[in-house]
């Protein structure tokens, strides 16, 4: 009577009979140790591709389409973890590929990564030979030969897919009762809800699935979205900071922290974010806008209720993060001339990259400080002359239309409205009433 | 364990790495501290990759990724190996001897060693380190995936 690892081992090796498989490693000899360890496992030399590297991975996949995909998460310039959507592309049927991570890159944000993106083990370096033969083992085990509970969630899914989603949730619930944790039957049962458009069942759901495992991914997600939907900012907020504390490395998840934390005014946590943002391996430039402009909100809040050297801390460091971004300085310098601190404004026009010094951007928010500090008849002169350079920025528009009004000049303020009107339309309003833009900001 | 019951603490993901040095007791040259030493005298080239990984581990030895001449089979080498990261600081000196020797086209080497003399509870405690870890991290992936 075989044994249960023997049973394991037959059914892995009927899967992988006459297929592919592929090693992404960049180091030879950890490439070479995986193939050994395959070859013991039953896979033959000749079924085995190796690839250095993310795009010889991927060519390969394209080329074999090989049905079990070991990869190390640090491939060079993109994560091996992308590579389980390339082998997906090229095995429809997810039941009929394994994707296994074999990585030294133990932190927090890779392991959720890969259980975000459905892989299907993952092993740590470096391994004991058992070790790597039980997890390749059991993820084919359950892949190859589910469990009751799976078969009928698969079943249920195949339904929505369908758009069958009462005939689903029968077999959600029939799941439901074949595990002690059935969190992903709730989930779909959950997603079946919402086809039908029952917010508050798929809520039930979701809420129903969380009790049963408090960090299950697609329950957290699927209440977070449900949330936004219905417009609870604040309870969604509560959610995506779980959802957050556990997947840290989605650019994606952190974006939408940071416009809730906004929205529900949770500026200290705000704060918080930024060290998590700077602890993270990779930082796309939607993530990077975020933060900032979360940081400058915060500051904004903190100059308005009186907070000032903590303002000035948040503005420094969306400029450092936010470096050479002209609309960035722009907001902060702003803000800091609204509450008259000229000196501080000064300090961050000095953060202008060099080579963007002659452009409006830099030039509007140069007139801006020495308008604080001219009378209106200097501030007219240095506003004639930006324009006369052909440089049009509506700041600069805005505060030579006040100064010509102080000064008495009214029919060239008059001209200046009906010129920045035409340049600006959506903005004709605030040169037609001719009060000072920075000013307005602190009331 | 956090307050709220989570299963697992996000802190306590930390990558397990090894500083390993070696020396050769068959040829008198050592690799340590990313420099490679000749009897007495310590190389000063620093355009080398003399990096050490350990790629496997097994009951009575380990699979080691060396940078190229360190060694050959049946060379007998002294290894010191600490854990970083770990919860416990974990030191293990042994001797081995090598048992498989294979060139890589990187340069490096893959070698497989077998220990003739170390500590065996150490080694017993550090795989349970790596296997514990493993566990850990394999309950948090599965937990969150829900299946």
């Amino acid at each position: 009577m075989a044994t249960p690892a023997e049973r394991a081992a037959k059914t892995f090796q009927s899967f992988i009979e006459g297929k592919k498989v592929l090693i992404a490693d960049p180091g030879a000899a950890a490439r070479a140790g995986l193939a050994k360890a395959l070859n013991e496992l039953g896979v033959k030399m000749h079924q085995i591709q190796l690839a250095k590297s993310y795009d010889e991975a991927s060519r390969l996949i394209h080329e074999h389409k090989p049905h079990l995909v070991l990869a190390e998460f640090e491939l060079g310039k993109s994560s091996g973890l992308n590579l389980l959507q390339e082998q997906r592309s090229q095995h429809a049927d997810a039941v009929k590929s394994l994707f296994v991570l074999v990585t030294s890159n133990t932190s927090q944000s890779a392991v959720a990564q890969a259980a975000e993106e459905d892989v299907d083990t993952f092993v740590l370096k470096p391994y004991t030979l058992e070790v790597l033969r039980s997890a390749i083992l059991s993820a084919a085990v359950a892949k190859l030969q589910p469990s009751e509970y799976s078969r009928a969630i698969e079943e249920g899914k195949r339904l929505l897919f369908d758009g069958k989603p009462k005939e689903a949730m029968e077999l959600f619930e029939k799941a439901r009762k074949l595990d002690s944790k059935p969190a992903l039957a709730f989930f779909y049962h959950g997603q079946a809800q919402l086809m039908q458009k029952s917010l508050d069942g798929a809520e039930g759901d979701y809420q129903q699935g969380l009790n049963h495992n408090k960090i299950h991914y697609k329950c957290m997600v699927g209440l977070y979205e449900l949330l936004m939907e219905k417009r609870s900012f604040v309870e969604a907020y509560d959610v995506v900071k779980r959802i957050s504390r556990y997947f840290p490395a989605n650019p994606k998840r952190m974006t939408q922290v940071l416009r809730l934390a906004v929205m529900t005014k949770s500026y200290e946590d705000v704060e918080r974010y930024y060290q998590v943002f700077t602890g993270l391996d990779r930082r796309d430039e939607e993530l990077i806008k975020y933060i900032c402009a979360a940081l400058v909100v915060c500051g904004k809040h903190y100059l308005q209720t009186g907070f000032q050297s903590r303002a000035l801390s948040l503005f420094e460091k969306a400029a450092t993060t936010g470096i050479g971004r002209a609309n960035l300085l722009r907001e902060v310098i702003g803000a800091l001339l609204a509450y008259e601190l000229k000196k501080e404004a000064g300090e961050f026009l000095a953060k202008f990259p060099p080579e963007i010094r002659g452009g409006a951007d830099y030039l509007a928010m140069e007139y801006a400080i020495i308008d604080a500090d001219a009378d209106a008849a200097h501030a007219v002169d240095r506003g004639r002359k930006i324009l006369a350079k052909d440089i049009h920025d509506p700041l600069v528009y805005q505060i030579l239309i006040h100064r010509s009004r102080q000064a008495g000049v009214d029919e060239n303020a008059d001209q200046l409205a009906a010129e920045a009107g035409r340049r600006w339309p959506d903005q004709a309003a605030s040169f037609s009433s001719g009060s000072h833009p920075l000013q307005k900001a602190r009331k | 364990m956090s307050s709220d019951g989570d299963l697992i603490n996000p802190a306590d993901f930390r990558s397990l790495a090894f500083e390993v040095s070696l020396h050769n007791d068959t040829t008198n040259t050592a690799l340590q501290e990313g420099k490679r030493v000749y009897g007495k005298k310590r190389s000063d080239r620093s355009d080398e990759d003399l990096s050490i990984r350990v790629l496997e581990l097994a009951p009575t030895g380990m699979v080691l990724e060396v940078p190229q001449s360190s060694c050959s089979r049946g060379h007998r080498i002294q290894i010191k190996l600490s854990t970083l990261n770990a919860p416990e600081r974990i030191e293990i000196e042994a001797l081995a001897q090598v048992e498989q020797w294979e060139r890589m086209e990187n340069g490096k080497e893959r070698i497989e060693v077998r220990f003739l003399r170390h500590d065996s509870k150490l080694w017993s405690d550090l795989l349970a380190v790596f296997s514990a870890r493993q566990q850990e991290i394999l309950d948090f992936f599965h937990a969150v995936k829900g299946d």
